[in-house]
């Protein structure tokens, strides 16, 4: 095979994902192997970059439930696309196997407008 | 929405990961054992997140027996200590001290996140002269800042996704959520759709 198109801009995937739990450990594991000098950041940012594009196709593709949920809102804030909501103890419903979730005090939603990543 | 799935979701996503920075290893002249030094210790942390139930994952298992999932998602107690749930800073089994090491590093990348933050915001600071002048109208956001904080701070309650719709009625909200991940009371779970109902 011959070297094929470059891959598209490594922009093209929100970051949002690396705010989980699965990205701040990939994170932590980049930063000991640059920190023993092992690799060097930019290596690093590449494999981030790797991680949005997989978290967000895998995310897209993998999932299949679905969910409810209610709570009083106390901050909304609309800034480049990215709405913000701050939620007084919501209540998750999960509708595959009907268990709630209640979460006690604060809870945010960071979310990013589906499907322009691309256009960026 | 759903806590099973996240073992094999996560898996998926770290398989990928790292087949496909497998190239640019070799590009830049980086031995392999340094790529699978990545996935252990990436493995090692996630299994210790204790935000899903790995013990059947054939790697992370092992680890996993020592960090048992935290309770299911039912109503817990306020006491216990929502913000560290996520993040174990001290492993309840205290014989391996490179954990230990491990998670110590972890607070020092954090740091690192939010000073590539501030610099990625760019610019910096145009000079002290303006916060003077705007210091009331500052105020009110200071405000809110800390409000993130509380919410959405490390270990904090936090739901990341894409937004599709957003519908505001009076002081009633509709917000229809894809591709999220709801990380509340120490667990991950996942959804395709979420659609939320506020009263502001």
């Amino acid at each position: 095979m011959s070297t094929a198109a470059p891959i598209p801009a490594q922009t093209s995937f929100y970051q949002l994902y690396r705010r989980s739990s699965l990205g701040s450990s990939l994170f932590e594991a980049l930063d000991e192997l640059i920190q023993s000098g092992h690799i060097n950041p930019q290596l690093a940012l590449k494999i981030l970059a790797q991680f949005d594009k997989s978290a967000s196709q895998t995310f897209a593709s993998q999932l299949k439930t679905k969910s409810t949920v209610k709570a009083h809102l106390s901050t909304y804030r609309l800034c480049d696309e990215v709405w913000t909501f701050i939620l007084q103890n919501p209540t998750f419903k999960l509708e595959n196997n009907s268990e709630t979730i209640t979460v006690p005090g604060k809870c945010k939603i960071v979310a990013c407008k589906a499907g322009s990543a691309d256009a960026k | 929405m759903s806590n099973r799935v996240v073992p094999a979701v996560y898996r998926t996503i770290m398989n990928d990961v790292i087949e496909n920075v497998r190239t640019e290893f070799d590009e830049v002249g980086v031995e392999e054992a340094v790529l699978n030094e990545l996935l252990r210790s990436w493995e090692a942390k996630v299994a210790m997140s204790r935000v899903a139930d790995f013990s059947l994952d054939p790697t992370m298992g092992p680890i996993a027996a020592n960090f048992p999932p935290a309770p299911p998602g039912q109503p817990q107690p306020a006491v216990l200590p929502l913000n560290g749930a996520s993040r174990p800073s001290t492993p309840a089994v205290g014989s391996n001290t490179k954990l230990k090491g491990a998670a110590a590093g972890g607070e020092e990348g954090d740091k690192a996140v939010k000073d590539e933050k501030k610099d990625g915001n760019g610019g910096g600071a145009t000079g002290g002269d303006e916060d003077e002048i705007n210091s009331d109208l500052d105020d009110p956001e200071d405000d809110l800042d800390d409000d993130d904080e509380e919410a959405g701070g490390e270990g904090g309650d936090l739901v990341i996704a894409l937004y599709e719709k957003v519908q505001r009625v009076k002081n009633k909200w509709k917000v229809t959520l894809k591709d999220g991940l709801v990380s509340v009371n120490g667990k991950d779970y996942l959804f395709s759709k979420c659609s939320g109902e506020f009263e502001w």
